[in-house]
């Protein structure tokens, strides 16, 4: 059988097979129309607090007279003036035993992550504002939670400057005013448009992947082929082919579809939809490798799932690469997401035309993949 | 006489009960031998499901162990308009003062989270906003920093200093850090200059990893153990009623359909707490912190892995072809793993979002997980029932499928 026969009876295979296709089709428009009709997440992070307030406690040494006006300020405006936080409760301590009970739920807020932080003003908080001396803030926050407890600190700066513009303590008063720079704005979809660079990629591999996984291995027939003229190499090729077709068909369908929800690109539309082509090419290549080395289908699926783990966990996402050691990072470097995700990145939010380093790992990754499929399926005994 | 014939139907009963379950029980167990036999048929699929997942633990737990303590500084550009002429409005009187700027430069220089590139002073380089960004652009820097005209003339008179930055937000994940790298220099800043009265921070951080462990790996394995416990049993079960041909014919013998299914259910238990067994060792092995018992993690991984087994089955059971099942897999896992906290944060997901995701297995492992290993939580919280509600629905659907399915011998 010819090369173009083949094509032609790999296309009227997947045809046949219309339930993939359709999930194959069906997929990333459902994804996206979720993702793309809605707006208003950004990258801000919103803290749920609760407050105990010591400062009606007398307070001796350096304040001898006790005052208690500033804490209600303070309470008032993380309740109603701060953008970045919620008041879940507060508590109001006049001596230890109430302080201690207060605390005691408070603690049980944390672990039960009803809250995400507790503060404590303590006995003279009002006083050292009085006097303008360092009034001092207590927190305790759930240190399991990494991201909570690395924006902490900068988000109090939000309340605490409020507050100072409040009890007149602007003096001397040093603060940051970030102005973010290639973020999507916050008119665009900003979930759908931060979650581009990571859902696409693995939208396309995966379903790419799942596309070819099983060609080969479920394909009872091919054994006999063999007998004919037709070559393994021609049998490889034409599966390659035909199922490009399919992913190529696939992402001008995501692209279309990322276009009319609210994509937010900065660069050329044209490498966008190109970077698109190239992840699903390298998905069809990963796909036809696990179909020429599983023995059986269920292995097939177990290979793919295993795939996509390693692929999802070792993509930078979880380590960033310039972390870790140069012979870890070579991993990374083989895994095709490592180079999908920056691409896309480039290209939407920085407008930068394609990284010739991220194309050519990616098209490498490729190469080998399908000169593996080829070379294991060629020395691959099968019975007829 | 009614009566001891009663008595006697009465034991007939029992006996002929206790011989059914007996019988019953005999077949299931045939059926798991056989189950188990054909498993050891295809080893590369077991080799996958059971040696495999605790390999990627391995992996990770030695990328992440391999991850230097000290800190990363992040590289930045800073720039200074503060010798610029200030115009002050009220008294239309112009100013050149920048008295603060080299104090902040030092702040900066001292700060163990920055490392600066380059310092402009903008009324020389008037063009260092553009070689800024230029950089900002190519990666080169993570953030610009730029001091204000005003910067000194404001603290002089009493009002806010300002810092302005510029952080690469094209990498949403880094964008905290950067932040937090700048305020560490304006902490430095007030702190040298003296600039009272500042508000003290004093953090305690209750449930964190203690010193001595990975942070990095404590942090993410909870994630990644129920990412692996679920895709695995799920992917491991989604062929096994669909794809055994004899099942028709095994109708015709004394086994009943709900023990074919039971004995499946049972042979994939068996592995799963084998695979549950071999992931808690390999974490062990790399450090993992647990706070809780290895009981609870036990229960906790073993109720994620179960969920993905009834729903392979459930799969399994209403599929007419492998091809089928397959694709339906497919279909159930992307849109689990899409929607399961790992790439967007469920707190920031729209409503309608959060109750799918809620309902999907995966999100409940993360907390539960979280909760043993950090806080020494019980395992029988919501997230548990949440699982268990789940598993048992797909159980009961898949039996009910499974009992009226019609098959052809």
């Amino acid at each position: 059988m010819s090369l173009g026969g083949l094509i032609k009876k790999e296309f009227g295979r997947i045809r046949s097979d219309r339930r993939t296709l359709i999930l194959l089709f069906l997929i990333p428009i459902i994804l996206i129309v979720i993702f793309g009709l809605t707006t208003g997440v950004g990258p801000t992070k919103f803290f749920t607090a609760a407050i105990i307030t010591r400062d009606d406690m007398p307070t001796y040494g350096d304040f001898p007279s006790n005052s208690s006006q500033y804490d209600e300020i303070f309470i008032s405006i993380m309740d109603n003036n701060s953008t970045a936080w919620d008041l879940h409760q507060y508590f109001n301590s006049t001596n230890e035993v109430e302080y201690n009970m207060a605390y005691l739920k408070c603690y049980n807020f944390l672990k039960d992550e009803k809250v995400d932080i507790f503060i404590v003003l303590p006995e003279n908080f009002s006083e050292s504002v009085e006097k303008k001396v360092n009034p001092v803030l207590f927190y305790y926050i759930d240190g399991s939670d990494l991201s909570a407890v690395s924006a902490v600190e900068v988000a109090l700066q939000e309340p605490i400057g409020l507050f100072r513009a409040e009890a007149d303590l602007i003096a001397n008063f040093s603060i940051m005013v970030p102005y973010l720079e290639f973020d999507v704005p916050f008119w665009e979809s900003q979930l759908l448009n931060y979650a581009l660079p990571l859902i696409l990629p693995i939208i396309i591999l995966g379903t790419t992947m799942n596309l070819t996984s099983l060609s080969i291995v479920s394909e009872g027939p091919l054994p006999r082929m063999l007998i004919t003229p037709t070559t393994k190499r021609e049998i490889i090729l034409s599966k390659l082919i035909a199922n490009s077709v399919i992913m190529f068909l696939q992402s001008t369908e995501i692209f279309i579809m990322t276009s009319f929800f609210g994509l937010y690109s900065l660069g050329s539309l044209f490498y966008f939809y190109l970077a698109l082509v190239m992840i699903g090419f390298c998905g069809i290549c990963i796909g036809l490798f696990i179909s020429a080395l599983s023995p059986t289908e269920q292995s097939a699926n177990q290979m793919y799932l295993i795939m996509f783990i390693v692929i999802v966990l070792f993509s930078g996402n979880f380590l960033p690469p310039e972390l870790i050691s140069p012979a870890m990072q070579y991993i990374i470097n083989i895994l095709p997401l490592s180079h999908a995700i920056p691409l896309i990145t480039d290209i939407t939010l920085k407008g930068l035309p394609m990284s010739l380093n991220h194309i050519l790992f990616l098209n490498l990754n490729s190469l080998i993949f399908v000169v593996l499929a080829y070379i294991i399926y060629k020395f691959k005994k099968l019975e007829v | 006489m009614r009566e001891s014939e009663n008595r006697k139907s009465n034991g007939k009963e029992g006996k002929f009960h206790i011989n059914n379950i007996r019988g019953s029980l005999f077949r299931i167990i045939r059926q798991m031998k056989k189950e188990f036999l054909l498993l050891w048929t295809d080893k590369f699929n077991m080799l996958l499901a059971i040696v495999v997942p605790p390999l990627i633990i391995f992996l990770f737990g030695f990328m992440m162990n391999a991850i230097p303590d000290e800190l990363q500084p992040i590289d930045c550009v800073v720039i200074s308009y503060d010798s610029n002429v200030y115009i002050d409005d009220s008294i239309l009187n112009g100013s050149v003062r920048d008295d603060y700027t080299l104090p902040y430069i030092n702040a900066v220089n001292k700060s163990e989270y920055l490392n600066i590139l380059h310092f402009y002073n903008a009324t020389e380089e008037i063009y260092a906003m553009e070689t800024a960004r230029l950089m900002l652009i190519s990666s080169e820097i993570k953030v610009i920093i730029a001091i204000p005209v005003a910067f000194s003339e404001f603290i002089t008179l009493g009002l806010p200093g300002l810092i302005d930055c510029v952080p690469d937000a094209s990498d949403i994940q880094s964008i905290q850090d950067t932040l937090n790298a700048v305020f560490d220099s304006i902490k430095i800043f007030v702190n040298d200059n003296n600039l009272t009265p500042q508000f003290e921070l004093t953090g305690y951080e209750e449930f964190s990893i203690p010193e001595g462990y990975n942070l990095r790996f404590n942090y993410n394995i909870t994630l990644t153990l129920s990412f692996i416990v679920f895709g695995v049993s799920m992917v491991l079960t989604i062929l096994v009623v669909v794809q055994e041909k004899p099942v028709a014919r095994l109708l015709l013998t004394p086994a009943k359909r709900s023990e074919i299914l039971l004995s499946k259910y049972f042979t994939y238990t068996l592995i799963l707490i084998f695979q549950v067994i071999l992931l808690i060792i390999s974490t062990l092995i790399c450090r993992l912190y647990l706070a809780g018992s290895v009981f609870d993690l036990f229960i906790a991984l073993f109720s994620i892995g179960f969920t993905g087994l009834s729903m392979g089955i459930f799969i399994s059971t209403q599929s007419k072809t492998k091809t089928e099942a397959n694709q339906l897999f497919f279909a159930v896992f992307i849109v689990i793993l899409l929607l399961s906290g790992i790439f967007i944060p469920i707190d920031a997901m729209p409503v309608y979002l959060q109750i799918i995701a809620y309902i999907l297995p995966l999100s409940h492992g993360d907390p539960m997980i979280r909760g043993i290993i950090t806080k020494g939580k019980s395992v029988f919280g919501f997230d548990f029932f949440a699982l268990l509600l789940l598993s048992t629905v797909l159980v009961l659907i898949s039996f009910i499928i499974f009992k009226r399915r019609k098959y052809e011998v």
